[in-house]
């Protein structure tokens, strides 16, 4: 952690802190005039971040989302709201994205070998018999017993492509809840939400990097208290049959989401909008307006063309 | 304790701990190897040849410069043994009072058993011969005191034998660590844990005390003294030469029921004035953990032992990108910073294997420290491991024994105008 003095005219001290959650790490640049808040605030943004990933974690054998997928193919599994919650808006965006956005594609990423980082090839016949243990409509959520049972065993839930937006979201609100204005958090680099401006700017510029540097330059962007989330198959793909297979798979086909090499959307919600992320590398933009449209949501997508890569934006900038 | 351990790294600097290189600790580098005239050879006498003695003689015969002069045990298979490594034709001694009254020895190795080792240090002064003394320096704190001054008030070289002093591995070490490499120093742990009964064999059962004295009050003091001196050397040293200032534990005989009166087992904590903590463990029922240190600093960690190290970083590395974007947060060039992307993965997200640190390792430690002392015998320096070094390691060995006998905190004992 470091704290500093940001200059004489704002006398805002600044905090930033970076570390290790979820796979990735976790950065935080905070600023206010009281030292010993941003200490504080720190150290609960820790122990929030903290506490989301051994309840989120699929890797974690003691974590909530385990224990669901250990369980909820025998029957209903108690759950809490907060549990409640994130299931059923990962319920709602699944039917909202036309089932872009699913939460039960785990089988599939395992198969594919995403999970170990070792590409497996995935024959036609293997893939339709996971396919049947995939999609969000075999989940069933009762909301007033507060139970969630899966329809078939088999089924497995993976909350990777909305635990980090949540997070973030959480995180955000305690900010607020503490009266900061000013504040810059990014989870991975790919859940982003800025707070208020940077010293001596209008909001908070940076650059978003969607496609490796030899084939797109960074696209520079500025963000105020809004969230930006980046979905992509640049960096974590693995080699199979000389084929490089991207992390983002198209639930209804099991196959590898193609065209789009990254997407960055931005919205009011870090929570909604990596859900909206993650469904518009699968859509691609013809597909996606109509769902961007209807969320209030903008994206600048990054998709392969005949020379490299191009930028297609959608309402990106408007938003 | 921020701001103390500031001060204390800047006291290091100042007092040019800090850039002690092991070359000119040694003060080796000038000389060479093979350079030592025939004049210049250091005649040394062996007080004590059973394995240890032995096995140093066996080093000092590797050493240009180092002559082994003469030789002494009371136990003739070994003075016997003793005599046959040292070539053959030296003098063999069973009382080292003969020993001390050879004219052409300038320095004894004392390699006894703990309770001889003030008596013939002493003895060995007196006689104007320069000392090296196996650790533990002395079987009781006020013996301690009374080394320290005989020596202090003689023109003696006096050198106790905390090897790690004179290891690579340690000084590299201790440079990262004099230089901030893991933060300030807030803990330190160190354990020396085997598998054994610790037990020699015994060819007669009225040689029992005589060859197994490490298990007898009358002639040690356990565990405390014969391997946990050295790592709480290693703690001292890492602060700065800091003594303890007090203790507490709990040792017990739980595992060997067969007589000894050591502890078989010893757990110990010391607090250091700066409130740093020591906590030191050594068993003989179990080897996991080996004989290691972990000195934990607000940003790292150092595993040491006399082989390797192995450096931890507290914190994880930032990226990149993230670094930049900070620290450009107030200029125009922030809108270039590209601290967003497809969501990263980190090297080794889940777990710091931690680093390698690398030492280059031209001879054992125990050559290093003898050829060493060999060196302050002839250019009449004081040694990197002088009385001092062994005072504070001992006594503070000594009173953790005090301190499981007891069942009580110990504190340091002052001995007016020692530190």
């Amino acid at each position: 952690m470091t704290v500093a003095a940001t200059g004489e005219a704002a006398r805002l001290q600044r905090a930033a802190d970076s570390f290790r959650a979820m796979g990735t790490l976790f950065e935080v640049v905070l600023l206010h005039e009281d030292e010993g808040l941003l200490h504080a605030l720190l150290n609960e943004i820790h122990d929030e971040v903290a506490r989301l990933e051994a309840k989120l974690s699929r890797f974690l054998p003691t974590s909530e989302v385990s224990r669901i997928n250990r369980l909820a193919g025998r029957g209903p599994i108690l759950v809490d709201f907060e549990m409640l919650e994130i299931l059923d808006a990962a319920l709602e965006y699944y039917h909202k994205t036309g089932g872009a956005f699913d939460i039960t594609v785990a089988p599939l990423l395992r198969k594919w070998g995403l999970y170990e980082r070792k590409g497996h090839a995935v024959d036609a016949q293997t893939l339709r018999q996971l396919l049947d243990q995939v999609g969000s409509d075999l989940i069933e959520l009762d909301r007033r017993r507060r139970t969630v049972t899966f329809k078939k065993p088999g089924v497995e839930i993976d909350l990777g492509a909305v635990g980090k937006g949540y997070a973030v979201r959480e995180v955000v609100d305690m900010l607020r809840r503490a009266e900061l204005q000013h504040a810059f958090v990014s989870f991975g680099g790919s859940s982003i939400f800025a707070l208020g401006s940077a010293p001596g700017h209008q909001g908070w510029p940076f650059s978003i990097r969607l496609a490796p540097p030899e084939l797109l330059d960074p696209v520079p962007v500025t963000l105020q208290n809004r969230s930006l989330t980046i979905s992509g198959n640049t960096v974590r793909t693995v080699e199979a049959e000389g084929r490089s297979v991207g992390h983002v798979l198209n639930p209804a086909s099991g196959q590898p989401a193609a065209d789009v090499v990254a997407v960055a959307v931005v919205h009011d919600s870090p929570f909604v909008g990596e859900m909206l992320s993650t469904a518009m590398m699968v859509l691609g933009p013809e597909k996606g307006e109509e769902i961007l449209a209807r969320e209030r949501a903008g994206a600048l997508f990054a998709v392969r063309s005949a020379d490299g890569v191009e930028l297609r934006d959608v309402n990106f900038t408007e938003v | 304790m921020s701001t103390e351990g500031q001060s204390r790294r800047d006291f290091l600097k100042s007092a040019g701990l800090a850039s002690v290189s092991l070359a000119s600790m040694l003060g080796l580098a000038a000389r060479g190897e093979g350079k030592v005239g025939p004049n210049d050879t250091v005649n040394v006498g062996i007080i004590g040849t059973g394995s240890r003695g032995c096995h140093l003689l066996q080093i000092m015969n590797t050493i240009p410069g180092i002559k082994v002069a003469a030789v002494c045990d009371i136990y003739q298979p070994h003075l016997d043994r003793g005599l046959k490594l040292a070539g053959g034709k030296v003098p063999a001694y069973k009382d080292y009072h003969k020993l001390l009254e050879q004219k052409d020895l300038d320095a004894v190795v004392i390699a006894t058993p703990l309770n001889w080792h003030a008596r013939m240090s002493l003895d060995a002064l007196d006689a104007n011969k320069d000392v090296f003394c196996e650790k533990t320096m002395t079987y009781s704190p006020d013996e301690a005191e009374q080394v320290v001054r005989r020596v202090l008030n003689s023109d003696r070289v006096f050198q106790v034998g905390h090897q790690r002093r004179y290891s690579p591995v340690y000084h590299r070490v201790m440079q990262l660590i004099h230089e901030g490499a893991i933060g300030e120093i807030v803990f330190i742990k160190a354990q020396w844990h085997r598998n054994g009964d610790w037990r020699r064999h015994v060819p007669d059962p009225s040689l029992e005390k005589l060859l197994n004295w490490r298990l007898y009050r009358e002639s040690s003091g356990g565990l405390m003294t014969e391997l946990a001196s050295h790592q709480i050397d290693v703690a001292n040293w890492a602060l700065g030469d800091m003594h303890v200032e007090s203790v507490v534990g709990i040792g017990g005989i739980d595992y060997w029921k067969d007589g000894r009166e050591v502890y078989d087992n010893v757990s110990v904590v010391y607090k250091y004035p700066n409130g740093v903590k020591l906590v030191y463990t050594s068993i003989t029922r179990n080897k996991y953990y080996g004989a290691s240190e972990q000195i934990m600093g607000s940003e790292g960690t150092i595993e040491v032992t006399t082989r390797r190290a192995k450096l931890f970083r507290e914190r994880p590395v930032q990226r990149s990108e993230f670094k930049s974007f900070v620290m450009n947060l107030e200029r125009e060039l922030l809108q270039s910073v590209a601290v967003g992307a497809a969501s990263f993965l980190p090297e080794d997200p889940n777990k710091d294997t931690g680093t390698w640190i690398e030492v280059d390792m031209p001879h054992s430690e125990e050559y290093l420290e003898l050829a060493s002392f060999a060196e302050c015998v002839r250019t009449r320096r004081k040694p990197f491991g002088d009385v001092l070094v062994g005072y504070r390691s001992g006594v503070a060995a000594l009173i953790g024994n005090q301190a499981m006998d007891s069942g009580e905190i110990v504190l340091w004992p002052k001995h007016e105008g020692i530190a």
